[in-house]
């Protein structure tokens, strides 16, 4: 009881402070470069299992696996709110300079973000090209699957199927993995495919959630199943492509290098003057990148990501203190509400940038090409070196222009910064659907 | 081949009518016989009228599949020269960017298309039919969404925002650096040594030591060979085009002097066979395939149809590339020039190619390119042959590119 007691008070005080904080901040806070990282719209099935009995494509609006209009309105949505988000930090008019849009070289993430971006950039003054037409071409860039390691992350990776290969096969995980034994062999013998991970249990998962969505009767087979059972070891195999910090690194490091050398660049030049740099990086992908990136960050909860859910990488500049921040939200419902400000491990919710480098050095100093050839550990010195090599030059440029650092010259304000603090750990059921 | 002008359409001519089906007077002998031959002639309308109303124009009756490709829209200048008064112009678009007329451009191409090929491309986007590629660069990215805009116009049944009459459709691009197939910006050792050699002979090419002299002068930079005078003449082309006075210096030059030498920097990309294996022979490749896969579809094993529509959104120098590779000269393609190549079969298994061309985006009527290393029409053995000679084994081994 006393305990009890103790616990409360100590959330509450904790909830004081942390409100408290942000409130003293976010007044002052102003935002310089978001990146976002969002997934698709509502799809189809990628591909039913054999004993699907809604398996003929005909009974669906677009083939297996494409983007639906549902899921083009949701996009479209999404895009509108991100419009009003960075409102103030980007142009009302496309400005090529200003935005960096890529893409996942599948055709439901390239439609998501064309989509998006119609809802961001409906044409406006000098961009409207054609009167009948409330929408204007933007860029988008894609790389083929497997010659893109930073956001299909599909490129072949020798060190990183080793690493994975060993970690299917210790004991921890074929024993955790065991405890689905029962549900795997009922999966398989009633899915005619072979169910034998996690994986292959979110496969179906997903397909029924699929179905149920569209109104289809599943099989009376699934009852006992889905969704209850297979809820929980389906979205568990969002973690394991990033389980260890190895696989985490392989993974997700480029990625995330891409959007802190971004959020470098802009702390190096902005406050200095008038800055070329990218100020919104969107990133079109799957569910998979999505749950890669914030596992690798330690700020998975453990839910499957929905469609158009989105991760908002922040990095705000505190006028009165010089210095930046990084925020990382997160939205994980189809519907449009505001983001949860996502708590990063050691550092809290808005966390000082040079803070943010030196707790993420496992993913940051990465050399992909390099690691990947080597089949294993020998290069951790190597990396060690080369980590060092690029948090001294941060830390150097840091302090270079910060100490010619004007205050107070940027009065560009924020309008939707989310004071709003609920703990991310309390996001469970009622955002799923 | 006919258009509804009327219109200022680009429909086939339009189905004959059942009515021109002659029914045959009745000789009076008796109502037997004239019931009789009324009945027939009445069937054979019937007959005729059901045949007739089935069978689509020629051209598109035969048509299996069509392959399009591009040039970007109208663009602002790529870059600028020492004199230029305009260095410090503030293009909305920035430099190279599409303009919005450039937008509108390709938008009436994809319509043109639409109407043109009717009776061929599906009223509804089907990711099964059609697979769109495009340079990396921008402006092309976004000519290939507005061309798609205007080609797929989505339907009722497509319509997903009741204000919005446009739809997302999948483009597909390499970076630049990997590209080979449709801007050829990947890099290849031995075309860039056989390029670099021809545009240093084109410095020492008596014919324009005058023009290299005045455009020295005047731009108050080094013009001493024709990719010199290909990005001043591009330059000074869409400042024009933008409503900008020229300097004065520029009416003895531009455009008449400058357009050979620019034509000829276009095309020393491809300028000959070596050459076009590295710059057009990956599409060349990518092509035959798909004519392969089109050529050796069978309706009757019920296996998914092959894809009967390509795009390919690019620069002048890779319409310039194709254009060469067919064994052609000189071109300036103009912004939305298009290349088509159209797949038909003719009775059963008898295949062959028709190529057109038009030079911008307003052309009515495509001109009907011959083949000169093909029979008219072309049959498709042979075109794939012509074809074969410009596709490399091994791109990057004959481009001896040092593998890292």
């Amino acid at each position: 009881m006393l305990m009890a007691t103790n616990m409360i008070s100590f959330v509450i005080i904790i909830t004081l402070i942390s409100v408290s904080l942000c409130q003293i901040r976010s007044d002052d806070l102003v935002l310089q470069y978001a990146a976002v990282i969002f997934r698709h719209g509502d799809r189809t099935p990628v591909e039913p299992y054999p004993t699907d009995p809604y398996k003929n494509e005909s009974m669906w609006p677009v083939k297996f696996g494409q983007l639906t209009n549902t899921g083009k309105k949701q996009h479209y949505a999404l895009g509108k709110w991100l419009r009003e988000r960075y409102r103030h930090m980007i142009s009302e008019e496309y400005d090529p300079t200003q935005i960096h849009v890529r893409s996942t070289d599948v055709d439901r993430t390239l439609m998501s973000v064309e989509a998006n971006l119609a809802g961001l950039f409906p044409p406006v003054g000098n961009s409207i090209w054609d009167n009948q037409l409330q929408w204007q071409p933007i860029p988008v860039h894609t790389m083929p699957t497997n010659r893109d390691e930073v956001l299909a992350m599909q490129r072949k990776c020798p060190a990183y199927d080793i690493a994975l290969e060993e970690l299917q096969e210790s004991k921890e995980y074929t024993d955790r993995l065991s405890q689905y034994q029962g549900l795997m062999d009922y999966l398989t013998a009633y899915t005619g495919a072979k169910i034998k991970d996690y994986n292959d249990i979110s496969y179906v998962y997903n397909t029924l959630y699929i179905e149920t969505l569209y109104n289809f009767t599943l099989p009376n087979w699934t009852r006992t199943v889905y969704p209850d059972k297979m809820r929980e070891p389906s979205c568990y195999s969002f973690r394991t492509a990033t389980m260890t910090p190895l696989l985490a690194r392989l993974k997700v490091g480029p990625l995330i290098q891409e959007i802190v050398t971004k959020m470098a660049n802009t702390t190096l030049t902005y406050p200095a003057g008038y800055s070329n740099a990218v100020k919104l990086s969107i990133y079109s992908a799957h569910d998979i990148t999505v749950a890669n990136v914030l596992h690798a960050l330690g700020m998975f909860d453990g839910n499957c990501p929905v469609y158009t859910a989105t991760i908002l990488f922040e990095l705000l500049y505190s006028q009165n203190t010089a210095e930046h921040f990084v925020r990382i939200s997160y939205r994980n419902f189809t519907g449009i509400a505001e983001p949860y400000v996502l708590r990063i491990p050691y550092c809290g919710e808005v966390c000082s940038f040079n803070r943010f480098v030196t707790l993420y050095e496992n993913l940051l100093n990465i050399n992909w090409d390099f690691e990947c050839a080597k089949k294993n550990i020998p290069i951790l010195g190597m990396s060690m070196l080369y980590s060092v090599g690029i948090l001294a030059a941060l830390f150097v440029a840091h302090k270079i222009i910060f100490n010619r650092l004007p205050r107070n010259r940027l009065n560009i304000m924020y309008s939707n910064v989310n004071t709003d603090t609920k703990i991310p750990d309390k996001i469970t059921e009622a955002q799923k659907k | 081949m006919e258009y509804d002008n009327e219109e200022n359409t680009w429909r086939r001519p339009s189905v004959p009518k059942a009515g021109r089906v002659r029914c045959e007077p009745i000789p009076r002998r008796s109502t037997t016989v004239a019931v009789v031959v009324l009945g027939l002639a009445v069937l054979s309308c019937l007959l005729g009228y059901c045949v007739l109303s089935e069978t689509l124009p020629y051209e598109t009756r035969t048509l299996r599949l069509v392959i399009i490709f591009f040039r970007h829209g109208a663009r602002t200048p790529t870059t600028t020269y020492k004199s230029d008064p305009f260095k410090v112009y503030q293009w909305p678009e920035g430099l190279g960017g599409l303009t919005n007329l450039g937008k509108l451009q390709l938008y009436e191409l994809g319509k043109k298309y639409r109407n043109y090929y009717a009776n061929f491309i599906d009223g509804e986007y089907y990711e099964k039919d059609v697979y769109v590629r495009s340079s990396d660069k921008s402006r092309c990215l976004m000519s290939a969404y507005t061309f798609l805009a205007g080609l797929y116009p989505p339907s009722e049944r497509q319509t997903w925002h009741p204000e919005i009459p446009w739809q997302p459709i999948p483009v597909h691009s390499l970076p630049r650096d990997l590209d080979n197939i449709v801007a050829s910006t990947k890099a290849c050792n031995v075309w860039k040594a056989m390029y670099d050699e021809l545009i240093e002979e084109t410095s020492s090419d008596a014919k324009y030591t005058e023009l290299y002299d005045y455009l020295s002068k005047y731009t108050n930079q080094t013009m001493r060979n024709v990719r010199d005078v290909d990005f001043l003449y591009s330059t000074l082309l869409s400042q024009q085009e933008a409503g900008l006075k020229l300097p004065e210096w520029t009416k003895n030059v531009f455009p008449n002097k400058m357009r050979t030498p620019f034509m000829l920097s276009l095309a020393l990309l491809s300028y000959n066979e070596t050459l076009q294996r590295f710059q057009v022979g990956p599409l060349f490749s990518e092509m035959k395939e798909n004519l392969e896969k089109s050529v050796s579809y069978q309706p009757e094993d019920h296996g998914p149809a092959p894809r009967s529509l390509f795009v390919y959104s690019g620069h002048d120098v890779n319409v310039v590339g194709v254009w060469r590779a067919l064994g052609y000269g000189l071109l300036e393609p103009e912004y939305g020039a298009s290349l088509v190549f159209e797949l038909h079969e003719e009775n059963a298994q008898n295949f062959f190619l028709k190529v057109f061309y038009r030079n911008n985006t307003k052309i009515e009527v495509p001109m009907e390119l011959k083949l000169p290393f093909c029979d008219d029409p072309c049959p498709y053995s042979q075109f794939v042959q012509h074809i074969d000679k410009l596709i490399p084994k091994d791109w990057e081994a004959e481009c001896q590119n040092i593998a890292h």
